[in-house]
């Protein structure tokens, strides 16, 4: 039954972007991203029909924890199939599932998010972060269209998870959520 | 920084991640080494960094809740403010209940939907204000582009006294009818949107009054 003083709509626009994140994230560890769909959709749909009694310390929290475990439940069900152990498949970020847990990954991939941007990239940088690192191409295909060699995309590979990873530890830039804190506008 | 071995080791580990996560692969070389590690868990959360939703569009949720905008139909900004005033809410008033439900609105957005200005066509936004302001969701909503004002010009320009006066006006200015037409138009969108828009008959003496002064003054 859906809870008419939720404004599921408004919820859903707003943390529809961490749902899909978190979804995709545990998905890949199975190689399953196209079943991230599914995923939010059932999280939302089980939200709707059973709303919190009270409201929640985050509905970010809570929106994102319940499509973690949706995706979760489709890595299981993916293994059953193939008629391998659920142990068998590779979840790194798969488990905790409790709400805290999420906002801290949140809060991490938010702050990579930042350094990043932080990070002054050139635009061979800029490239090989965005096709070779993000977008997994090959890197020969890569490096054909830089015109230089693939193991020389190696070393700026290097160099730009380098930056991004001191980017992240030194943090402390606008934009970042601490971890737990209740939304602001959460109902 | 690394080594160049590290170099072709991480793009190893990188390469054999066909749709997986970077850490998913090269387990013993990752346990050895800790500074390869971090460099590929940073790899997936770059990745990761870089994931969004799809757009509205082609989003299923998104659609069933109303969040995708209906090129149909859009928030009908003078039944807004009428209905706003009546509930008793200021423009600030009704932003901060948007906020608190959710959405991202300011009263900057809320003073342009009532003076026509990016009037937003996503049915669960004009459902929202439509709960706010205690009026059914249809007296919020009208066909896109159906502005009254302009749909009220649109009979007066159609009018036999609003066609005469195009073609007095066009021979004045030694224009085509049809520019002529265009410029009264204009002249009467201007009359429109300054203070409280007049009647058609008022509309039509006004022009009928300009024209006249012009023609006066040429035959002098």
């Amino acid at each position: 039954m859906a809870d008419a003083s939720i404004d599921w709509a408004a919820l859903y626009q707003k943390h529809r972007n961490a749902m899909y994140g978190v979804a995709y994230e545990v998905l890949r560890g199975s190689g399953r991203v196209d079943l991230a769909e599914d995923a939010v959709q059932d999280a939302m749909h089980s939200l709707m029909k059973a709303p919190p009694k009270e409201a929640p310390k985050s509905w970010e929290a809570l929106l994102v924890a319940t499509a973690k475990r949706r995706a979760l439940d489709m890595i299981r069900s993916a293994a059953m199939t193939r008629g391998v152990g659920y142990s068998e498949e590779y979840a790194p970020v798969a488990l905790p599932t409790g709400e805290d847990d999420v906002l801290e990954r949140l809060e991490k991939i938010a702050r990579a998010r930042s350094a990043i941007a932080r990070a002054h990239l050139d635009n061979q940088e800029s490239f090989v972060l965005a096709q070779y690192i993000v977008a997994d191409r090959p890197r020969v295909d890569v490096a054909a269209d830089l015109g230089v060699t693939p193991a020389r995309v190696s070393q700026i590979s290097t160099k730009v998870l380098f930056k991004i990873s001191v980017a992240v530890e030194e943090g402390g830039t606008d934009g970042f959520r601490k971890p737990g804190r209740r939304d602001c506008g959460d109902p | 920084m690394v080594s160049e071995s590290r170099d072709d080791e991480i793009a190893e580990i990188l390469d054999a991640r066909a749709g997986r996560p970077a850490l998913a692969s090269g387990a013993e070389l990752l346990t050895a080494h800790p500074e390869i590690r971090k460099l590929v868990e940073t790899a997936d959360l770059a990745w990761a960094s870089q994931q969004s939703a799809p757009p509205l569009e082609e989003d299923p949720v998104a659609a069933m809740l109303g969040l995708v905008p209906d090129p149909e139909t859009e928030l009908d900004g003078k039944a807004l403010a009428t209905a706003r005033k009546q509930s008793g809410l200021t423009v600030s008033g009704l932003a901060a209940k948007l906020t608190v439900r959710g959405w991202k609105v300011t009263s900057k957005d809320v003073f342009a939907w009532e003076t026509g200005r990016n009037a937003p066509q996503m049915p669960a936004l004009i459902k929202a204000l439509a709960e706010e302001t205690h009026v059914d969701a249809d007296r919020l909503r009208r066909r896109a582009g159906e502005d009254p004002e302009r749909a009220r010009l649109a009979n007066v320009v159609a009018s036999a006294a609003f066609k005469s006066l195009a073609e007095r006006w066009a021979s004045i200015q030694g224009t085509t009818v049809a520019l002529a037409s265009s410029a009264l138009e204009s002249r009467m969108v201007v009359a429109v949107h300054r203070g409280s828009p007049p009647e058609a008959d008022v509309l039509i003496e006004t022009l009928e009054a300009m024209v006249s002064a012009v023609e006066s003054t040429d035959n002098e």
